[in-house]
């Protein structure tokens, strides 16, 4: 898989670190959906979306497992406006991963009908995982 | 399913707590008559926040946070995240802490295999299988015990090897502790396989699709139930699992019995692992560890691999202290219950829910007090866990 990724996503993706057998890739946003619909010819299978606010930015990390590799596809988005195309008519799997992002980073992902709460209760904090949330908040 | 036709049914709150498991979630179940329309999946109840957890703890001490997320899995918890934080170090492990990891992994795979055979034949109504393979189970974690001096949080793994020897005087005993399971495997394997009551309560049950396993992102022995063969230890090795001959286990049917017997041949193959390395840890070197630095600089990682319910993954940034920057944890669990229990259920008797959903070996709740709500009139009827099982004995 590694190789025919490194075809379909050429000009799209700049591979930054692997190890092991994971591949690392940061694209765009702009070239979000056309990047997942190449990954998507290779694999229908969704790992997670890994969600991290580096104080500056929101990254996402996209990860596909398929035989030999751990694919990590990152892309940022905008900390004030979080929001990103959904990926769950490519991989109708990965709508659990969005509502957690979307509960815990308040991501919003367009396209997804199914965007609600799944983990926290009514009273847990709105976005958590977010760096403005200071510890006993 | 349309909304209109929605209301008309039942709707029929499962959980969130029951004696039996030790963990709460709820399910809505749609009902027409005896028939399950649609299914309303709600987790969370268990949510500690061990995400956040770590972030304010340094890396030796979210080993043991590692550890306490699940009381069957604890092994590969901890070894997923230390394999993960290695990776963020670029640090290479003793081969002997290879061995003995995977030692811990196969063993811990082998009991929580026999728990679930154990939850089955209760689910059925065969307690007196219950209490065989929980007898059986003792003999693994009695291997453990010798192994760690404990039964279910071992503790063995560090961030750069492992902290304790496999006592090397002991490996005849636990190999005929290993014997007498091959042999009680070989057993359950005919009971499940030929029994009429078992087959009734498990052959074209619960049903998922080969096409919908990758869709739905389903992993593990479910999705190996379907004919897919995916298991992290042949696809993506790590530890020793390259360096010894074994099986994927894999079955087309899709059905209860088919996640029973996947399990079932599961046992034989980690019998086969944990034998190919205790007898070649007597010729390896002694060393269990290497240093790791208690600063780890800027960087990222994942680590990838196969608990006993399926893929667990770890995702970890360093920020160039001791404390992790985040660190992202998604279970086997997870997406087997979020996603397949929908998929399982539509179509299925009421009767049948018990069973269908313990078949997925979830780490959660089955019913305890149940409420009929007849959404037209608004009637309300509470029920409880009796009532599920009369109607499992009628059927």
């Amino acid at each position: 898989m590694s190789d025919s990724f490194r075809k379909k996503i050429t000009g799209l993706a700049e591979i930054y670190k692997t190890h092991g057998n994971a591949v690392f890739a940061k694209i765009d946003k702009k070239d979000f959906l056309k990047t997942m619909e190449k990954t998507a010819e290779l694999t229908e299978r969704i790992s997670s979306i890994s969600g991290h606010d580096n104080g500056k930015t929101i990254e996402l990390v996209y990860t596909f497992t398929s035989e030999k590799l751990v694919l990590n596809i990152k892309v940022e988005i905008d900390r004030k406006k979080p929001k990103i195309e959904s990926v769950t008519k490519l991989f109708p799997g990965a709508g659990v991963f969005e509502r957690e992002n979307f509960e815990m980073l308040g991501v919003v992902f367009s396209g997804n009908k199914n965007l609600k709460k799944i983990l926290l209760g009514k009273k847990s904090p709105k976005t958590p995982l977010r760096k403005s949330i200071k510890e006993g908040e | 399913m349309k909304e209109k036709d929605v209301r008309k049914c039942y709707i029929l709150p499962v959980g969130p707590q029951h004696p039996m498991y030790v963990e709460a979630e709820n399910l809505m179940v749609h009902l027409d008559g005896e028939t399950i329309v649609n299914v309303d999946v709600n987790i969370g109840y268990m949510h500690r926040g061990i995400e956040e957890l770590m972030q304010r703890r340094n890396y030796i001490q979210n080993i043991y946070l590692a550890e306490r997320i699940c009381g069957i899995c604890s092994g590969i918890h901890t070894v997923t995240y230390c394999q993960c934080i290695e990776n963020l170090i670029g640090l290479e492990i003793p081969e002997r802490a290879k061995y003995i990891r995977t030692i811990i992994l196969e063993l811990e795979r082998l009991h929580s295999h026999f728990l679930f055979f154990g939850v089955m034949a209760y689910e059925m109504g065969l307690d007196t299988v219950f209490m065989y393979t929980w007898k059986d189970r003792e003999a693994v974690l009695d291997i453990l015990e010798m192994i760690s001096g404990n039964r279910v949080n071992y503790g063995m793994s560090a961030v750069g090897g492992v902290r304790r020897d496999v006592p090397e005087n002991r490996i005849p005993e636990m190999i005929k502790k290993l014997d007498y399971l091959e042999k009680r495997g070989q057993y359950y394997a005919k009971v499940f396989y030929s029994d009429k009551l078992i087959r009734k309560r498990s052959v074209g049950l619960g049903l998922l699709p080969k096409k919908l396993v990758d869709k739905y992102s389903i992993v593990g022995p479910v999705a190996r139930a379907s004919g897919v063969k995916t298991d992290v230890r042949k696809d993506i090795p790590y530890l020793v699992y390259d360096k010894i001959d074994w099986n994927v286990i894999v079955r087309e049917e899709g059905d209860v019995l088919a996640r029973i017997m996947v399990k079932i041949y599961e046992v034989f193959e980690s019998i086969k692992i944990l034998k190919a390395c205790l007898k070649a840890l007597p010729g390896l070197e002694k060393t269990l560890k290497v240093k790791a630095p208690f600063v780890i600089e800027t960087n990222e990682a994942v680590s990838v691999t196969e608990a006993p319910r399926g893929e667990l993954f770890y995702y970890a940034v360093s920020n160039g202290t001791d404390k992790p920057e985040r660190l992202r944890i998604r279970t086997p669990s997870f997406v087997n219950i979020a996603n397949s229990l929908g998929i399982l259920l539509k179509g299925q008797q009421l009767a049948d829910l018990p069973i269908i959903v313990a078949s997925i070996d979830p780490c959660f709740s089955c019913c305890d007090r149940v409420t009929l709500i007849d959404v037209k009139s608004g009637e309300r009827k509470t029920v409880d866990e009796a009532y599920l099982k009369r109607l499992e004995e009628r059927k």
